[in-house]
């Protein structure tokens, strides 16, 4: 939706290029939104190996799938594949270990927590508040997890989540509200992971 | 939008705080909650931290993928994941060559050896093993009975007749090692190539 204009152009054609089996142009594709299907797979499984391998199975899976595109969102259909490969992965079991709490200090810690109106030296405390929430959307139900890193992560409008969810936009809705609650008691039990500056009430 | 569902006792449930925060509540439902802010604390608190968890969720810093992605072209014919099929015809292949060759050389030999023919020495054909079945091919039809007449380099002079059956012995020896080299030489070579691939 928000993808009009030039870029649009250009997408279109490397996709009906694609859809003629050219691999240069669907590897265009595939730079355009490996970082966006890596971090939703990322976030959905919290694990990095097993979020490159669905990313992988997403965009080879979306390759022998695109005769089946028709004209329409493209990011929207790309990430309903990648959806599929992350339900896929958390039905096959493998996801026992990679759900342990481990995942969380793997992170790069050199990586800062951007913010507008703290400051720079708070850096410890904010990481504080990036591995609070990251843990608390490990907590959420898939299906809510989902709902709110389309919306608040991915930046997604509530037409396109529920596009790539295969739900009516009621339910994003629902599942989107009851994420944001259940993080909010989430981060409000766990006020001690919080930094006091950020704290609620 | 049914607005009796998202209201209770008078106040937004928080799915439409939630909705409200997105922009996603018709116009009318806007200004009526707007309205239900201005006088309502505990709404104002229950946004606010909605709004909260919104933006710290939203700042998340994004993941870098460990390494970029490319699809390459699939091949017509998917390698198979087991070499064993794709080498063992051509491998059978060679073998069988191998033993008609070896039978040949042995039959050759012997009736050479018992005809009192002298003996080649061992190491010229020993130090050449690819070119064994080049030489020996056209040595094949002398065996067949009847001594060529007056061939050019065969010498006349009688057969030395105690060295006869050593001089076999070793040519069946050398044969056995050469086959045995040349076996494993075709055995490895298709996990070479594969390695090399
Ligand atoms: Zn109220």
């Amino acid at each position: 939706m928000e993808r009009l204009g030039e870029a649009g152009v250009d997408e279109a054609l490397l996709i009906a290029r694609s859809q003629q089996g050219d691999t240069d142009a669907f590897n265009r594709l595939v730079a355009q939104y490996h970082r966006q299907v890596f971090n939703l797979a990322y976030r959905m499984l919290g694990d990095r190996a097993a979020a490159e391998d669905a990313t992988q199975e997403t965009f080879l899976s979306a390759f022998q799938k695109l005769g089946s595109f028709r004209a329409g969102n493209f990011r929207a259909w790309l990430l309903r594949i990648a959806v599929n490969a992350c339900r896929d992965y958390l039905r096959s079991g493998h996801h026992r270990k990679t759900l342990s709490l481990e995942g969380l200090a793997e992170e790069d810690p050199t990586t800062p927590f951007p913010s507008n109106d703290e400051a720079p030296e708070d850096y410890a405390l904010r990481r504080e508040l990036r591995d609070a929430i990251a843990q608390g959307l490990k907590t959420l139900p898939p299906d809510q997890r989902l709902a709110i890193l389309l919306v608040d992560v991915q930046g997604l409008s509530y037409e396109e989540a529920a596009q790539v969810m295969g739900v009516p936009m009621g339910t994003v809705k629902s599942r989107l509200s009851r994420a944001r609650l259940a993080m909010r008691s989430y981060l409000l039990a766990h006020k001690e992971l919080l930094p006091a500056s950020l704290r609620f009430l | 939008m049914l607005l009796w569902g998202q209201w209770r006792r008078g106040h937004p449930r928080a799915e439409l705080l939630s909705c409200y925060l997105d922009n996603q509540v018709s116009a009318r439902e806007r200004r009526r909650i707007a309205e239900h802010l201005a006088g309502c604390a505990p709404c104002r608190e229950v946004l606010a931290d909605l709004r909260r968890v919104s933006q710290w969720i939203k700042a998340l810093p994004a993941e870098e993928p460990s390494r970029p992605l490319r699809i390459r072209p699939v091949p017509a014919h998917p390698a198979p994941r087991l070499a064993l099929p794709q080498w063992a015809v051509p491998s059978a292949v060679a073998v069988g060559l191998l033993l008609v060759v070896v039978v040949a050389t042995d039959l050759s030999l012997g009736m050479q050896a018992r005809q009192g023919a002298p003996l080649p020495p061992p190491g010229a054909s020993a130090t050449q093993p690819g070119q064994a079945p080049v030489i020996l091919a056209p040595d094949i039809p002398k065996e067949a009975g009847q001594p060529p007449p007056a061939p050019v380099g065969t010498a006349p002079a009688p057969p030395q007749v105690p060295s006869r059956p050593r001089p076999l012995l070793h040519w069946v020896a050398l044969e056995g090692v050469l086959a045995g080299v040349l076996l494993l030489f075709l055995a490895l070579l298709p996990v070479v190539r594969r390695r090399t691939t």
